[in-house]
Parts: C-alpha cells; structure tokens; sequence
C-alpha cells in the first residue's frame, strides 16, 4: 500500500450531505430579488426563411418587460470552435430546425412569458428540409447552411503507414458497417440561467455549466462586453455529460434580457427544451475494413464514417477528429486510413458526450476484433491481449501511451469473469441465448490544447491561508458538477497540507476565482489536480519557511501530518508562538495544547510575519501531437483504458435482452478516491448500456422530435441495471498528480461492443444498427439462422 | 415545469361531485394527475398561428389548446376507494391506486392478471399516484390495467347526478383516449368477477423493465370445468389496434376443449389474427403481430397452469 492519508481512500464526499439532504442550491433554486421569468419561442418549423417577425402584440402584454429577436442583438457569430462559428443568439434569416430560437421575453412572471410568445407573429416561407444525414452530400440535397458546400461542416482524411499494402499482407480481411441513434444527454438537471447586470456593466451569469470559462469569453464576444466585466458562476449542477460543456444561446438570451431590462432574468429549460438544444452524442454511420494475421497481428484498419451533425457546427468539428484518432490505440495498429464527414441536417445539434466521438466507432473496430478472432480459431479476449500497446508505446497517429495499464484490465476482468472456463471456446457459438462478450477501449485524460488557439494556462488554482489560521480555502474555476471534482481538489490539498479534509474549504466553478477550462474531455483531475497539488505546496512552504526561521529548525526538517507540525530528528521550542496564540484567543473554549504545534498556530504565524498566505499553481500541458492536420485532436497528456465483460441472456422468441453482469477494469493511473472512480465507471456502463439496448431520439418526417421526455426516451432504470463489478487498475501515469488520469468518459468505451460481442456469443446475431431494441435483435436472429422475417399473412407457428 | 392557473374543486361527497360535474359540462377529473397534470403542462414548441395560409394543415401545426374548465378533484372520495371481495366479483374503487392493485392478495389469487398488470404500469412512484379508474378512462390502447380487465370481463358501474348505470368495459373505450363516458358522468368502481379453477396472465413486452409504455400486451384469463375443460376464457390484446381487442375468436378456439399445448397454439394464432396493429416508432407491424401470437401463448399457457393448480385437490388437473 501507500503511504497516503487522504488520497487513494474511499472519503465522503465533500457536497454529500448538502446532496442528500436537499440543501444544495441549484441554478433554478436561486431567486433574486426584482427578478423577471424569461422565456424562448423555437422555430415549429425544421426549415424556413423567416419573413417577418411582429412583436408589438407580445411588447403590449402587461407585465411583459422586454421582447427580443435578432434585430436586438449585435448579430455577432459564435460555437464552439473559431473555425466554424455558425450561431447567433437569434435566427437571422432562417430557421433551421425545430426548436432553433427565434425570439425571447422576460416578464414578471413565467406565465406571462408563455402568453406574450404566442403573441409573436412569425410569419415563415417553407424551405425544403433535410432530415437524413446519409442523404446530406447527395446533389440536391436541402442546403443548411450557405456557406458550407455539400453540407459538410467538416470532413478528415488521413492516412497513417500503408493500409494497401497491409491489406496484401493480411489473412483475413472484413468489412462491417454499425450505425447508431441520436442521443440525448438525460443529466438529471435541465439547463438554468440567471443573468444579472449592474449599472457599472458588471454582468453575472449563474448558469447550470460544464465550463464556466467558454461560457465567459462567448459572452463576452456575443454581446460585446469587456472580458473582466463579465462573472460566470456554476452552482451545483445535476450531471452534464457534454451537451452543457458549450455557450449556449438561452445563457446569451439571458443575459441580454438582464441588460435590457436592467433586472435580474431567469430562464430554466423544460425537459423538452434539453432535447431540442441537444449538443449530445451525434448519430454515426460507420463503415469498418480490418485485417488481421492468421497469428492475430492487426493488420491495418480502413475507416468510413459519416455523422450526423444537426443544424450547427457545436463540437462536431471536433468530433469527426475523434472518432477517427481514437482507433489509433489501445492496440498495435501501424495501419489506419480514416475518412470521416460531420454533416449538417435540419435536425437538433449534436455535439460531445461522454467518450465524444470515438464510441460508436470504438464499438464497431471491437466488433471486427471478435469476428476476425473466430476467423481465424483465437479467444477474441487472447487476440486483444496479442495485440494490446504497452507503456511507451506511441500510436500510428502520434498519440504517447505515457502509462497504459490495457494488458492489466484485460487480465483483471478475464480472472474475475472466469473468462476461460466459461467462454464458448471455438467459433461455433451456443446459440442458446446465454453470452458472454469482451471489449476495450482508451480515452485521453484532458484534451491537450484550448478550443480557442492559446497559450493560456489550462486552470490556475490559489490555496490561500486562512488569515485567522487553521484551515485553508481552495480557490478554482474546475466545475463540479456530480463528477466529484470539489472532493478531489480538498483531498488534494489536505494531503500536500497534511490537514484535516474538513478544515479545507473549496470555492470552485467562478471565473472571478480562477481560469480553468472547465470539465470536459476528462481533464480536471489530471489538469487542475496538478495546479492544486503546486499551489498546496506553495502554501505548504510558505507556512513551513515561516516557522523554520522563528525556530531556526531546517526547512526540510519540518513537516505537517494530520494538523499538526512533526520535527524530524529534534524537538522544536515553540513556547513564544504557543503564548502568542494564546495571547490572542483569550476566552476562546478550545485551546491548542499538547506537545505538537498545531496547523492553526503555525498558519497564523505566517500570517502574522508576511500577511496574506497564498500558494499559486498551474497547469498547461506541454506541446503535444504530430504535425498533420487535425493532429491536435486527440492529443492529451495521458490516457485512460479500460476493458469490461458483459454477460446476457437473450429471449430467442421475442428478442429481449436481459443483462447478468457487467465486469469492468479501469487503468485511472492512481484513484484519487477509490469509491468515486468505481461510481464513474458504474456510471459509464450504465450510459453504454442505455446508448446499447434503448436509447434513440426519434423523429417524425417534419424533423419533430417524438420521444422529447425522460418517459419515451428511454434510460435505463434500476431495473434494468445488472450488477456491476468496478476493477480499478493503477499504472501510475507519470504526466498525472500522484499518477492519476481520467476515468470520466473512458470507462463507456467498452460497454457497447461488449454487449454485441456477447450477443453475437449468445445467438449468432449480428445487429449493425443500434440501440438493440426486441425488435433489431429478434430480426438478427432470424437473419444468422437463415429465416427469413415473417409477413402479415405468414402465420406459420415457431416451435 | 410551468403549469398554467387551473381551476381545482374539492367536493367531499359523491353527490357533491356529481353536482359539480353537472354544473360544469367541461370539468375534468382529477384523480392521481399522473397523466392529467403532464397533459397541462404548455407546449414547449408554441403553435405557429400566423404561418402562411394552407401551410399549417400540411406542416401539422397544432393549435395550443389551454386549459378551459375546472378540474374536480376524487381524492377526498372514500368510497371511490379500495378493493372489496364479494362471493363471485371483486369490486374495485375507481381511485384505488395502481399499487393497491399491484399489491392485493385477493387479486394475486383470483384476478392474477389484473394484480400483473398493475405491477408492470410506470415506476413505483407513478404506481402509488395513479388509480385503476383513470387508466381505465385514459383508454390508452397499452393500458397496463385495462387490458387486464378488458380479458376478465370487467363491468363499469357510472354514476350521474340523478342515475347510475352499468356498462362492459370493452363497450366503454372507444378509441385512443375516447371513453363512453356522458356529460356529467363519473366511474365510480369497477367489478370484476371470479370463478373457482380460473387463472390468468398478464405478459408485457418493452424495451425496458420499467417506466414503460407496452409494445405489445397480452392478458389472458382461463375458467376450467371439474373435467379440466375451457368453459369461458378471454384474451385481451394491448398496443394492436386503437384500443384493447377482445379477443373473440381465441375464445371460440378454446371453449370446451381442454387446454393442451395444440389448443393453446391455435388460440395463439387466432389471436394474431384479430389484432390490428400499425406501425410507430415503438414497434413495426410485423413485429407486433409476431409477438401476440407468443405472448399469447405464453399468457395462456401460465393462466391454464394457474387455472390448474387453484382446482380444488382432488379435482381433475
């Protein structure tokens, strides 16, 4: 074991009993004073040119205090990256998509609001729409956007070793396609704003946020405010997973109806909204070629993919990146040619969730893997160990594999599972309805550059020194919001500190606090645990640099453990200091005593000798990547793996699937909190399994969404969760404070191929379209047996 | 969520209700709200009333429809209340709750399918608000309980002002959210009958275990003579056709024969046959079809072996 006291233990969380007993305030929580209801008019339309808007009706309602369309705005464009800045706060010519924002009001009350939107006369010219991503680049096909030709909002073409003359070389070669659904992000908190602007142009924006940073700076473009005039706080957030990891148009509309009406707005979205802005997990169409070795060497891999992006750019463009370099590893693959598309359509915009854009191609390569296995007689969980890369290794796309625990997983979960024995050896699969799957998967820990170009620090973080003395107050801008981010920043600095977590008070999510680009890509406790762990040490001297010149005992002698100060090798006088402090608490109940200095004399001395005590840290990760375009991508100074073994049953009559037993190992380098990794990779597989076996946006042919509430999108619910077994596997990341990495988005890279490689196990079946609802999987079976599906009039009776 | 004012009456007797219904033609009732209060909540997409003529018909604009007459609240209605067992029925309360349902042994024993399907409507939070009568009269096709009670034969008892009357459920649902129901008019229990040697069964498909709408649901009830022959049976179909489908030929298909695996096969497909499902985004039409044949099967085969095994011992089985 460690020598730890706080670190690698299973610690309460910091905002558990806030949490649990409802006294955690969420942005919706929050009422001010004078505050006014804001509310959105969406487009009912998927496509069309705007040909007036009348809002004199809507301005005339009482209690109505502002009505806003485009003409109220700067018409300054934003997204998510500069290169493809393709959003205003309000439609401008035309609207293209349900739910796209066409106007906004803010009145006394939020009924109000809802009357004066269906005051506004929107008068519309249909255009023609786009619905199918597949149908986006054909001639013809409706154009979205002008500017962007074929409607590709970005296409990848790479090319890494030689994939033609590994295809010569290779014994078995496949092609298999999957495709996937739109998702939605389904955190339990929809996105709220509270927007207040004061009379010397201050403007704070409470916002139910994954990066209070992106946020500031696009509100501060947008609406053309001074950056250091602008304030975004995240109050606690229910879950984000991505689709909140962006600017969104209702924070800008928020905080241009509080600089209109000179009072403080709020706009909370109904659950139906959080589908309609979306930004979630696109829907992708991939088209894999793999060839392999009779020895089970990987050959090389030829990637088609075509996304599904919806009506604006968002994270797509990085995306398409994504679910291409993300196949680089975590296997030896000195081959891989990579055309990607993200088109747009007159859909909702998707955007990152968790894994990004790497999951459904992650889902198909381990699917090719296992059927290349049974091609050439080999256990597809041997054949991954055959080919898995090792610490060091550097991948065909010039990722670095600083530390890859990948062989460790895919041992763990081979034992736990009783891989071995219980496994249908052989390729002659049971068919009895009862399998057993394996997959891998890896993810980075921190993208490794900004999405603005920038030499900016990642995240600062100041640790200052109670001036009164005891304890500490960590000041960041990392968002917490449910991952557990707060609670690693305390234990951080209580372990550098060697104080008492409870005497550790974290201040997070403010951009008055500190830069920090906010939780996404898996970054925060590599990125800002690092900065904490520098800016703990820095108070740590500062505090120890007093007290060994009051004592003339060595610097290095001096410690601090547990609260208190330990002297190595010597006794330390500290009579003087102890009467001071004493001197200055009379009357005070609790007293320090004893034969130890405690942290609160030591703390206060500092303070008595230079003032205020505050320790600094930062991180930015060095220069990362090769030099071909879109090298950035992907990038990051460390990465995350894991492996998982699935277990089901399938009903060979109706198609339903019934999962056992999930078994999953994760390489986070070294577990901050041991009980917080497991819940993040419990929490992975149980979005792998919903993205698996049920979720699916649907649409109905004027591009409406059918299914936009938490009762027909369907998630999966406790019932149909099986029992999970978390295996944590550290490797000990050298780019990572104390050697952790993420475990946030990589832990659901296997889910998905795990369950079709054990359905294929359990029934012969391959379905190539997700989710797995009865239906898809009853048609595979039908399909590996060789039936053909049943008319209406073919009434035959199955035995 | 924002919900719109509304107007809510709280009678505190049956006569008072129907007092206040009949002087409000466009009351609604309120009773666990559980689909009531989601159905007032705003549109989010606001309708587009000022789109170009011609265009909304084909667009499929919807108007938004606010909220008109008061909502007359069950709840302080003792005797809308609970389950009582009477020498051949069972008499369920209109605002029984699901759970209650879900819960009863007297319906575990003599109504098996009834007590299933309560169990398998929403989530346990939706199943201790909801009641039995307003699943019944929301008349959706995938009703969890309705389809129950259409396959037992259930008798709707209607109260008005100045007069009750009586009428078969399948009688009662019309269409996708389209009761029987008159001006004026409440459910106030619903009766069940039972017999000796009967057993049913109530099978859902879905997508998920809970929180789930049916794609295809079956319940099937069996009544056994001492010779261990179908005397009365009824199949009922859920999510197949505009509203729950009795069955009539599966029971034809069964009646006097003593239910083995053959009987069971053809009563299957006759069922198949009388079901008339579309195809949505929950399920195609073949797939439906496919699955009422086997879940009809399946539900046959469990409420013939229920229907065995609650013969007297001694009897024939």
């Amino acid at each position: 074991m460690n020598s730890y006291r706080v670190l690698n233990s299973r610690v309460a969380r910091v905002d558990a009993v806030e949490k649990v007993v409802g006294k955690a305030v969420y942005t919706d929580d929050m009422v001010v004073s004078g505050m006014l209801y804001g509310a959105i008019l969406h487009s009912p339309v998927a496509h069309a040119r705007i040909l007036s808007i009348d809002t004199s009706l809507a301005k005339a309602l009482p209690g109505v205090k502002a009505v806003l369309t485009h003409a109220d705005t700067g018409h300054v464009k934003f997204g998510v990256s500069p290169a493809r800045y393709d959003e205003t706060i309000f439609c401008e010519d035309k609207v293209r998509y349900v739910g796209d924002e066409v106007a906004a009001v803010a009145a006394t009350d939020p009924g109000t609001a809802m009357k004066a939107l269906d005051l506004i006369k929107v008068v519309y010219e249909p255009l023609p729409i786009l619905l199918d991503g597949l149908r986006a680049m054909e001639p013809g096909a409706p154009k979205v956007h002008e500017r962007f030709h074929r409607n590709i909002c970005q296409e990848v073409h790479w090319h890494f070793g030689d994939v033609d003359a590994a295809r010569a070389q290779a014994d078995f070669v496949r092609t298999d396609s999957l495709s996937s659904k739109m998702q939605d992000g389904a955190f339990l908190e929809p996105q709220s704003a509270l927007a207040q602007y004061d009379h010397n142009g201050y403007l704070t924006l409470y916002s139910s946020t994954q990066t209070t940073h992106y946020v500031h700076r696009t509100l501060a473009m947008v609406l053309d405010i001074p950056l250091h005039k602008v304030r975004v706080v995240k109050p606690y957030v229910g879950g984000g997973f991505g689709p909140k990891a962006a600017c969104s148009s209702m924070e800008l509309i928020t905080a241009l109806l509080a600089m209109k009406t000179g009072r403080p707005v709020k706009i909370t979205f109904d659950r139906e909204q959080v589908f309609l802005h979306s930004r979630a997990r696109h829907q992708f169409f991939h088209k894999m070629t793999t060839g392999i070795r009779r020895d089970g060497t990987i050959s090389f891999l030829e990637h088609h993919c075509i996304m599904d992006g919806g009506a604006y750019s968002s994270f797509g463009i990085a995306s398409v990146y994504y679910a291409g370099s993300l196949l680089g590893g975590p296997y030896r693959l000195a081959n891989m040619k990579y055309d990607g598309y993200r088109v747009f359509t007159n859909k909702p915009v998707s955007g990152a969730q968790r894994g990004h854009g790497a999951v459904i191609a992650r889902a198909l390569f381990e699917v090719q893997l296992d059927r290349l296995a049974e091609e050439i007689g080999m256990d597809p969980l041997e054949l991954r160990l055959k080919n898995v890369m090792e610490t060091g290794d550097t991948t065909c796309n010039e990722l670095d594999m600083s530390s890859l625990g990948m062989r460790e997983c895919l041992e763990a979960v081979r034992e736990r599972t009783g891989w071995n024995s219980r496994r249908t050896k052989g390729s002659s699969h049971k068919a009895d309805g009862h399998g057993m799957g394996v997959a891998a998967g890896f993810f980075v820990s921190g993208a490794g550059y900004p999405i603005y170009r920038s030499r900016t620090h990642h995240c600062t973080v100041e640790i200052k020194v109670a001036e009164v003395g005891g304890g500490v107050t960590v000041r960041s801008g990392a968002a917490e919001i449910g991952q557990g981010s707060d609670t690693m920043l305390a234990m951080i600095t209580a372990e550098v500190l060697g104080i008492p977590m409870e005497d550790v008070k974290v201040l997070s999510g403010d951009s008055d606090l500190s830069v920090d680009l906010g939780a996404y890509s898996s970054r925060t406790t590599l990125m800002t645990g690092h900065a904490t762990r520098q800016a703990a040490m820095d108070a740590r001297k500062q505090i120890l640099e007093v007290l060994a010149e009051k004592t003339g005992i060595p610097l290095d002698a001096l410690d601090i453990r547990d609260g208190f100060v330990h002297v190595q090798g010597s006794q330390m006088d500290f009579a003087s200091i102890r009467k001071e402090y004493l001197g200055e608490h009379r009357g005070f109940p609790t007293q320090p005593h004893g034969d130890l200095l405690t942290f609160a004399e030591a703390s206060r001395l500092a303070f008595l000798e230079r003032g205020s005590i505050i320790g600094k840290g930062s991180y930015r990760p060095p220069p990362l990547g090769g030099s071909f375009k879109g090298a950035a991508v992907g990038t990051s100074p460390a990465f995350g793996c894991s492996a998982q073994v699935a277990e089901l049953n399938v009903d060979m009559e109706t198609g339903q699937i019934h999962m056992e037993r999930i078994t999953g190992a994760h390489d986070c380098g070294f577990a901050i909190n041991r009980t917080q990794v497991e819940a993040q990779m419990q929490g992975a597989m149980s979005m792998g399994l919903g993205e698996a076996l049920m979720e699916e946006v649907k649409y109905d042919d004027q591009g409406r969404i059918l299914n936009a509430n938490l009762a027909e999108y369907k998630i999966p619910t406790a019932m149909d969760m099986p029992p999970l077994e978390s295996i944590i596997v550290e490797s000990h990341e050298p780019n990572g404070p104390f050697g952790a990495k993420e475990v946030g988005e990589g832990a659901i890279m296997p889910t998905i191929p795990a369950v079709l490689n054990a359905l294929y196990d359990a029934t012969g079946a391959m379905v190539t379209e997700l989710p797995l609802t009865p239906e898809r999987v009853l048609r595979a079976i039908k399909k590996a047996r060789g039936e053909t599906s049943r008319g209406d009039g073919d009434t035959r009776e199955q035995v | 969520m924002v919900l719109p004012s509304f107007q809510v009456l709280i009678p505190s007797s049956l006569q008072e209700a129907l007092d206040m219904l009949d002087g409000h033609p466009d009351a609604r009732l309120l009773a666990g709200g559980t689909d009531l209060l989601v159905d007032l909540r705003p549109a989010v997409i606001r309708s587009a009333p000022f789109v170009p003529q011609g265009y909304a018909d084909e667009w499929g604009i919807g108007y938004q429809q606010e909220p008109s007459g008061p909502l007359v609240s069950l709840h302080g209605l003792e005797q809308l209340r609970g389950l009582r067992s009477l020498t051949s029925h069972v008499r369920a309360g209109a605002t029984t709750t699901v759970a209650e349902l879900a819960s009863s042994p007297l319906l575990r024993k003599h109504l098996t399918a009834l007590a299933e399907g309560a169990a398998a409507l929403g989530t346990p939070l939706v199943r201790n608000r909801g009641t039995y009568g307003g699943n019944i009269c929301n008349a959706r096709p995938a009703a969890d309980t309705l389809v129950p009670t259409v396959a037992l034969g259930g008798t709707l008892h209607l109260a008005h002002k100045n007069s009750t009357r009586k009428v078969s459920v399948v009688d009662f649902v019309l269409g996708p959210g389209r009761i029987a129901l008159r001006a004026g008019e409440l459910l106030t229990h619903i009766q069940l009958p039972f017999f000796p040697r009967q057993g049913s069964a109530y099978l859902k498909l879905g997508t998920r275990k809970a929180l789930e709408i049916a794609q295809v649901g079956v319940a099937a009830s069996v009544v056994l003579d001492q010779a261990g022959r179908v005397v009365h049976s009824g199949v009922a179909l859920g999510a197949v056709g505009p509203t729950p489908i009795l069955c009539h030929g599966t029971a034809e298909s069964l009646h006097g024969h003593v239910p083995d695996q053959a009987a069971i096969r053809a009563a299957s497909l006759a069922a198949r046959r009388e079901a008339a499902p579309i195809s949505d985004h929950r399920a195609s039409r073949e797939y439906r079809l496919e699955m009422v044949q086997l879940l009809t099967r399946r539900a046959l085969t469990r409420a013939v072996e229920r229907a065995r095994s609650a013969a007297a011992p001694g009897e024939q089985s």
